[in-house]
């Protein structure tokens, strides 16, 4: 009872509430600007809560967290810039709303998602955290690769006449997670001798490449075009409660990916959204749509990476194990402030723990309020010509990766990303299961070498994890279901047509 | 990405509720008045946490303004030449642990840990060996006797492939004649979660990451690899106590230009040891378990070129690097 | 020479060089069972033997080709792409290339500046006070938000060297 009475005071006494709002606030203006990752948004800040009480320094942080969640998705669907990992795979169907002048639309499907998940994932922190953190225990090397596979199985759903080209896409995005760094020995590969690439290439290049770059230099060709406004609403519209029960299986399926990849430390924000992307085309009804400017596309990865931002939270408060990057900022916080998080973090500081969940529940709101009041300028401002808008992006494309790393370096990368995704493009080849290999690579190779490093190279392990085995058969059955079907559909009807999705 | 603090015209609200920084010491003077300290990891790791303790407090001793900039990228490659380019009046410092060392010999870059001048070391950090709660291991020659009868059939969850920790396995697996599965992770929080769950017997970590399971008795330390017993665990008997001759020496320090200003040198060499006696500090840093082990410039440096020989042999020695 | 024998061509290129590297890869003997190499290895002869299969499929089948490109391309407006969408989309990689070319010479503003200059013209937008007072306006609210409110050290060009400041 108590507890309830610390979140009561979180909601309601003045520093938290300042320290939402502002936080929210911060976090979806930084989060909206690409390259200004959530945990630069976040350590901006940092310094600034070294004198303020624990629960407002960590309301402030998580406050940012929730927003540049958010933030990030609102140029990915306006204008195919991905500001983070995390929001790149609302630009699949977001940018195909905006350029079908809905826009406004996916803009609100985005608000929405973000603050359901957002309010989802406050309210599995807030009760169950300690009994969720044992989950993330079964999440053993097996699990994870079982996982990845899973995630990367999609790519066999692809039309039968792509598939081809869809493997070739997902060697490439395979390849490409395989620069940097050996995961297991430390060996490093494919790095021309370049100090940058040893940890590989930032998944937030790859995706400003082959989403922002590869679009532009499409574009080029639309140059004969040059005074041309892009139709449609220019305001933002909020879907209604009966869309949103309509869309409530891709919503499931996010909040279900968000907790997993929250609670693990090796996913995070872009694995949650793209994996829920997939799984809400798996299960959709129209499946067809994605791709295209399914409303269920841009929702379900939207809810997701705003349920990773306080799942993440679970495995930070109760082990003292950030789930991403970004929760480890909230870690520092904790630590400089004398508290140790672990097992009795919430029996010994039950205070700071629950007014923090009070303030984090004023932030998904402002986070909602804000979203409207900011949503319908930004929508005007990229309906401006297109020249001035194209433009515009390349300065921003370039300004935030330049800010990453300070390097000219990244900026030649971001470009070499760009020409590929072009060519993929170009040359007709589906680049989503490029973007998934990129994205899921590195976590299917890791954790099936570390797996084997267990049982001293015994592929049984595989097979003892029941989690494992679970996701696998699950993995291949979706792998084998559309080659068994286009089998029968090949003998049965010779002239088969080739639009089994 | 690079940041002075000039953000907060968004949040005067947040500024409002910072206490201001006590005035009570007499300082050091120093050459310039804004400091800034380079860290190579991003925000909310381990060295960076190290590093925004250090600044947050040396301005109590030191006349100048201490601010934490992170230059990520390149395990540190990248950090190193903006540091060595940047003017030697002290106005531009490097935070460093090992690492540093690894990445120059490693992968060699343009920049390297012999470009760079080391001024002052600060800590040691403990590193020390964690079983589960309820593991059947009680101390570290319990791990050695299993190991000697099942080649291979202990798994020890380390962090980062490459770094200090598996290191330390290697080492023991070579002065014990015995082999043991070593699973690199994601960083120290994954290799936390692989102990907890049973996928490896045992971990190596720090006691910082470490401190909430170990308080709450869900991870129990066998084996310390220090010189002494640590601060904060009477009880844990070092690895020498146990028969295994082995200390790492995992240090924090700091590091600046080739021709860094004397004058520089000077202050953090006289502030540093005041700072490691400040009672605030003191607090925040014993929490973490880190062992102060002050060494000025002179010291450091050979400390420095010492450890780096030693990293050196050891790539060789298991081809990581060729010559 | 079909498009897609090219492209399969220039893959099979790309898994050959990729094994030469792999094959490079130092061996540790941390890395298990698999090694280092072991997954660019097994990339590398699945992208060789898809690479032939694509050039195989376009040899054998001519016909069909252009149809099945077609079924499932993502976005719309990503087929059929002509030569001159291949020289445009050159064409603006240049001028992003000399963006980045001139960015450490020139300083963050004026380079930004000249980069909206050059797209918004790319764009057919006609050379006068409209297009520069888009560039010189963009230039300077790129400066304000990343450089004085970020704060990010952009690169400052020799403009410090003139001494003007």
């Amino acid at each position: 009872m108590t507890n309830l009475l610390y979140v009561f005071e979180g909601m309601t006494s003045f520093p938290t509430l300042i320290a939402a709002v502002v936080g929210v606030l911060w976090g979806m203006c930084g989060g909206a600007l690409p390259g200004i990752s959530t945990a630069i948004a976040m350590s901006l800040v940092l310094p600034f809560t070294y004198g303020m009480d624990p629960s407002s320094a960590l309301v402030l942080l998580g406050s940012i967290y929730i927003g540049s969640e958010y933030g990030g998705s609102i140029p990915a669907i306006l204008i195919r810039t991905p500001a983070s990992g995390s929001s790149a795979a609302a630009v699949l169907d977001g940018y195909a709303m905006q350029k079908q002048g809905r826009g406004g639309e996916a803009l609100g499907l985005s608000l929405v998602g973000g603050t359901i998940g957002g309010l989802i994932g406050l309210l599995m922190l807030t009760l169950m955290t300690q009994q969720l953190s044992k989950l993330a225990l079964f999440f053993t090397p097996p699990a994870y690769f079982a996982l990845g596979v899973l995630g990367l199985s999609v790519v066999a759903a692809v039309s039968p006449g792509q598939i081809v080209k869809g493997l070739i896409a997902a060697i490439l995005g395979l390849m490409l997670a395989t620069v940097g760094s050996d995961p297991v020995s430390g060996v490093t590969r494919f790095t021309f001798g370049y100090p940058e690439l040893l940890g590989g290439i930032p998944v937030i290049i790859v995706m400003m490449g082959i989403f922002a770059i590869s679009e532009l230099l499409i574009q080029a060709r639309e140059r004969h075009w040059p005074d041309e406004v892009a139709k449609g609403k220019t305001k933002l519209v909020l879907p209604s409660l009966k869309k949103l029960w309509e869309l409530r299986v891709p919503q499931f399926i996010a909040v279900i990916l968000g907790l997993i990849e929250g609670l693990t430390p090796g996913g995070g924000g872009s694995i949650a959204s793209f994996m829920s992307y997939n799984e809400a085309k798996r299960w959709s009804k129209n499946p067809e749509k994605f791709g295209k400017g399914s409303e269920e596309g841009v929702i379900a990865p939207e809810t997701a990476n705003n349920v990773v931002a306080l799942t993440a939270l679970i495995p930070t408060l109760s082990f003292g194990i950030p789930g991403t990057s970004n929760a480890a900022l909230l870690l520092a916080a904790l630590l400089i402030h004398g508290l140790h998080p672990g097992p009795l973090l919430f029996s010994a500081h039950p205070e700071v723990v629950y007014r923090m969940f009070g303030g984090l529940f004023v932030a998904n709101i402002g986070m909602f309020v804000f979203g409207i009041l900011l949503l319908s300028p930004l929508i005007w401002l990229v309906n401006r010509p297109k020249a001035y808008l194209r433009a515009g992006i390349f300065v921003l494309i370039f300004s935030g990766v330049y800010s990453i790393n300070l390097s000219e370096f990244d900026l030649y990368m971001v470009l070499a990303v760009g020409v590929l995704g072009f060519l993929l493009r170009a040359l007709s080849f589906p680049y989503l299961p490029f973007i998934l290999a990129v994205v899921l690579g590195y976590m299917i190779e890791a954790n099936y070498r570390r797996s084997l490093l267990i049982t001293d190279g015994d592929h049984i392990v595989f097979l003892q994890s029941p989690l494992a085995v679970g996701l696998l058969s699950l993995a291949a059955l979706f792998v084998l279901a559309p080659l068994y079907r286009q089998f029968r559909n090949r003998k049965s009807v010779p002239s088969a047509t080739n639009d089994i999705a | 990405m690079k940041m002075n603090w000039q953000v907060v015209a968004l949040s005067s609200a947040v500024l409002a509720l910072s206490v201001p920084p006590g005035w009570a010491q007499e300082k050091q003077a120093y050459p310039v008045k804004n400091v800034t300290m380079v860290m190579q990891s991003s925000p909310g790791s381990g060295g960076d946490l190290f590093l925004r303790g250090v600044s947050l407090h040396l301005s109590k001793y030191i006349d100048a303004n201490f601010a934490v900039e992170n230059i990520t990228g390149g395990s540190g490659a990248k950090a190193m030449a903006f540091t060595a380019k940047a003017p030697a009046d002290g106005g531009m410092l490097m935070g460093v642990s090992p690492t540093y060392i690894n990445t120059s010999i490693i992968s060699k870059p343009p920049v390297g840990f012999s470009d760079l001048q080391p001024v002052v070391r600060l800590f040691l950090d403990p590193v020390i060996v964690v079983v589960k709660g309820d593991s059947r291991f009680k101390t570290l020659a319990d791990v050695v006797a299993e190991a000697k009868t099942k080649p291979m059939g202990i798994k020890v969850a380390v962090g980062e492939p490459g770094g200090l920790e598996g290191q330390t396995m290697v080492e023991l697996m070579q002065k014990t004649g015995t082999k043991v599965a070593v699973i690199s992770h994601d960083g120290g929080g994954d290799a936390l979660l692989s102990v907890l769950n049973g996928t490896a017997d045992l971990g190596i970590g720090e006691v910082a990451e470490l401190k909430g399971q170990l308080d709450s008795g869900e991870l129990r330390p066998i084996a310390t690899y220090s010189d002494e017993r640590i601060n904060g665990y009477p009880d844990l008997p070092t690895a020498r106590e146990q028969g295994i001759d082995m200390v790492i020496r995992k240090f924090r320090g700091i590091i600046a230009q080739k021709d860094i200003s004397p004058e520089a040198v000077k202050a953090l060499e006289a502030a540093v040891p005041k700072l490691l006696e400040d009672k605030e500090f003191k607090a925040w840093y014993q929490q973490g378990s880190l062992i102060p082990a002050f060494q000025p410039r002179e010291e450091f440096t050979k400390f420095i070129n010492d450890f780096a020989a030693a990293q050196k042999d050891y790539f060789i020695a298991n081809k990581v690097i060729t010559q | 020479m079909k498009r897609s024998v090219v492209t399969g061509a220039v893959l099979l290129g790309i898994a050959v060089l990729y094994w030469y590297l792999a094959d490079g890869i130092p061996k540790s003997p941390m890395s298990g069972s698999v090694g280092a190499d072991g997954l660019p290895k097994l990339l590398a002869i699945c992208l060789g033997v898809l690479s032939l299969i694509l050039i195989a499929q376009s040899v054998l089948s001519p016909a069909s080709e252009p149809a099945a490109a077609a079924a499932d391309v993502e976005d719309t407006g990503d087929a059929e792409f002509t030569g001159e969408g291949f020289f445009l989309a050159l064409k603006m990689l240049t001028i992003a290339v000399v963006y980045v070319l001139i960015l450490p010479v020139l300083g963050y503003a004026a380079s930004a500046g000249l980069l909206l200059l050059a797209i918004a013209m790319f764009f057919g937008r006609p050379f006068g006070f409209q297009v520069l007072a888009f560039a010189s306006v963009g230039a300077v609210m790129a400066h304000l938000v990343f450089v004085t409110l970020l704060g990010v050290r952009m690169p400052t060009g020799f403009w410090p060297s003139l001494g003007w400041f």
